[in-house]
């Protein structure tokens, strides 16, 4: 486990809203390695994407990171002065983001938008910058590069606007990837395209990433390690194939089943009962204890701690604690 | 281009028709007119001052006279200044623009400047005091900042001339003439600017707080740009492209001139004019200054459309 490319201790993230504080990220441990891919999943509001804002620093008030450590190669992200954090930005942590059609500046020139880090973080001069940025343009599949210099976001398809999207997080050759669903508004054809383009990008560079998604065959296409969110806590983290074939937060084996398997008809898909707690009024117990099947008393009296099963398998859950047996 | 150009200067036309005609008609409505506001002439000398400038004609006939010399670039004649509309209002128009060019350079830098900062620094102690300030100045009537100006600016600390345009009886050329000017400006241009600042920041703090929510604000951020290149570069670009059509509105604004303003501060400016004219009847001049006016509405209008296409890609006509 030395070879630990980024490692959260205990990050702790709070958003201060007017009906109280929401406990977004609440004490999240877990770690990615140099070259694998992580995948993130959880429904909306779990925390995925605070946590990998807070592991870029961008966290927009009202929200702030109140306690823990990301160490990234052994240093502190959250002691780093802000001038230090931006030099890391964009050229050893670059990110992707949900939607393309809005995450490109509609009033400047694509090979501006790429060429921009390389300018800040390389330092390369305008004539090596565009040179570079439509090498970049080729690389993420888009023909016409030098063309594509030229256009300005609204001339190109949503999937065109991801692969650009791609192009500007490779442009330094990042050490970490972040991908905030990266696939979840492209339509499905594009979709596949994406992730085999993410995938011969990690094959050629050795990029880590870190994917965050709630689309389990994304999960199942990309991810060497998983960690399942819930409600601003880890509750599950196993590699891959440990995860689907043996998962054991009662959380997790509900994702599962709601999953639809081809070639096994089924009228209605299975539904986790109940709804997302309420982010502001959680107490001390298990935040999923009032959807589960299995809630036993300690459930509601007690928060689980996130242990060591066989396997690497780590799962937060009374079932396997002998209090809970 | 050129044929959206085209089309767009066709369009104008029936347009400043139905003005002319909604002004003419209007005008013809108010009872009395300039001769029947002299009381010292008899009744037959007025009558006969009707016939010679066709009053006594019906309004259609009069319109058609008017709109036709209009045409020609005749707007009639000032009964009150005893010289062509024209030329009354190329006398006083140029004082006008002059302290209105200046306030609205003055309003427009500072108004980004503030909006921007207090945009970015929503909601602390800065932008509170700011907001105070510049609704403060926005809500008070230009009489009373007048006035004010006048007491702790000119009065008490004799930084500039309470009033008129250059000193009276001074003799000065060259330089000195122009400095002197300068001088006489300062109040009207601080009263006119902060006036103007409230809403202008307003706008563009509206506009900066929508753009710097948007997604690729995060993503230049995420990119590692400076703080500073986010907002001026990424952020404010986008923020300006409405202002455009604000700015379409300022052309008529620079020359209609600010009757208030100019009067408390004695300024030989075109909204002094206007506001005697009306006193005066002096329905030519009224009508002249308003239809010039509204022609530069219109194309202050025309011209925004157009500066939309070369800021915004989008609206770009290929």
């Amino acid at each position: 486990m030395s070879n630990n490319l980024i490692e959260f201790r205990n990050l702790r993230t709070n958003f201060y809203t007017g009906s109280g504080v929401v406990k977004a990220v609440n004490d999240v441990s877990f770690s990615i390695r140099e070259g694998e891919t992580l995948c993130v999943v959880g429904e909306s509001g779990c925390g995925k994407s605070v946590t990998a804002m807070s592991l870029m620093r961008l966290v927009a008030t009202p929200g702030k990171i109140v306690g823990g450590e990301i160490l990234y190669k052994g240093e502190d992200l959250l002691k780093l002065k802000e001038r230090e954090m931006r030099y890391l930005r964009g050229n050893e942590i670059a990110m992707i983001f949900q939607d393309p059609m809005s995450s490109l500046n509609p009033v400047l020139t694509i090979g501006h938008q790429i060429a921009e880090p390389l300018r800040i973080h390389k330092k390369l001069s305008k004539q090596e910058a565009k040179k570079k940025s439509i090498e970049l343009i080729e690389l993420v599949g888009i023909p016409r590069a030098a063309k594509i210099y030229d256009s300005y976001p609204h001339e190109l398809s949503g999937g065109m606007r991801q692969r650009i999207m791609i192009a500007i997080a490779l442009s330094c050759d990042p050490k970490l990837l972040i991908a905030d669903e990266p696939t979840t508004a492209l339509d499905v054809t594009i979709q596949a395209q994406i992730l085999d383009l993410m995938r011969d990008i990690k094959k050629e560079f050795n990029t880590a990433i870190m994917m965050i998604t709630h689309d389990l065959g994304v999960v199942a296409e990309m991810a060497d390690h998983v960690v399942v969110m819930y409600a601003g806590k880890v509750i599950e983290e196993a590699p891959v194939h440990e995860l689907f074939n043996n998962p054991k937060h009662p959380y997790t084996q509900g994702l599962l089943k709601a999953k639809p398997v081809i070639s096994n008809r089924q009228d209605r898909l299975y539904t986790i009962p109940g709804q997302v707690p309420n982010p502001v009024e959680l107490g001390e117990n298990c935040y999923f204890n009032d959807r589960c099947e299995h809630c036993m008393e300690i459930c509601v009296q007690k928060q689980p701690d996130l242990n060591i099963y066989d396997n690497k398998h780590k799962a937060a859950c009374w079932l396997y604690e002998k209090e809970g047996k | 281009m050129k044929q959206f150009l085209i089309r767009r200067i066709l369009q104008m036309i029936p347009t400043l028709i139905g003005v002319s005609i909604i002004l003419f008609s209007v005008f013809s409505m108010v009872p009395g007119n300039f001769i029947d506001s002299n009381q010292t002439i008899s009744a037959e000398r007025a009558a006969e001052l009707k016939h010679i400038h066709g009053l006594d004609k019906p309004a259609t006939e009069r319109y058609f006279i008017w709109a036709s010399n209009a045409l020609k670039g005749d707007f009639g004649y000032s009964f009150q200044h005893k010289v062509d509309v024209t030329t009354v209002i190329d006398r006083y128009i140029w004082n006008s623009v002059l302290i209105a060019a200046f306030s609205m350079i003055f309003t427009w830098i500072i108004a980004i400047f503030i909006g921007v900062f207090s945009a970015v620094k929503k909601y602390s102690l800065y932008d509170g005091i700011i907001t105070f300030i510049v609704f403060g100045l926005m809500s008070l009537p230009s009489f009373f900042l007048g006035l004010l100006a006048i007491k702790f600016i000119a009065v008490d600390m004799g930084w500039a001339p309470v009033g008129g345009m250059y000193t009276t009886g001074s003799s000065a050329t060259g330089f000195a003439k122009v400095f002197d000017l300068l001088e006489h400006m300062i109040l009207p241009v601080t009263v006119l600017t902060a006036l103007g600042v409230g809403g202008l920041t307003r706008y563009f703090r509206t506009s900066m707080l929508d753009i710097i929510n948007q997604d690729y604000i995060r993503t230049a951020r995420a990119k590692g740009v400076k703080e500073s290149t986010v907002i001026f570069k990424h952020a404010l670009r986008n923020a300006l492209i409405p202002a455009i059509t604000l700015l379409g509105f300022e052309l008529p604004a620079l020359f209609s001139g600010a009757m208030i303003t100019e009067k408390i501060f004695n300024w030989p400016g075109i909204g002094r004019v206007y506001l005697d004219a009306l006193n005066y009847r002096d329905y030519f001049l009224l009508m002249g200054y308003l239809m010039f006016l509204s022609f530069l509405t219109v194309l202050g209008n025309l011209l925004a459309d157009t500066l939309y296409g070369l800021v915004d890609p989008r609206v770009r006509l290929k």
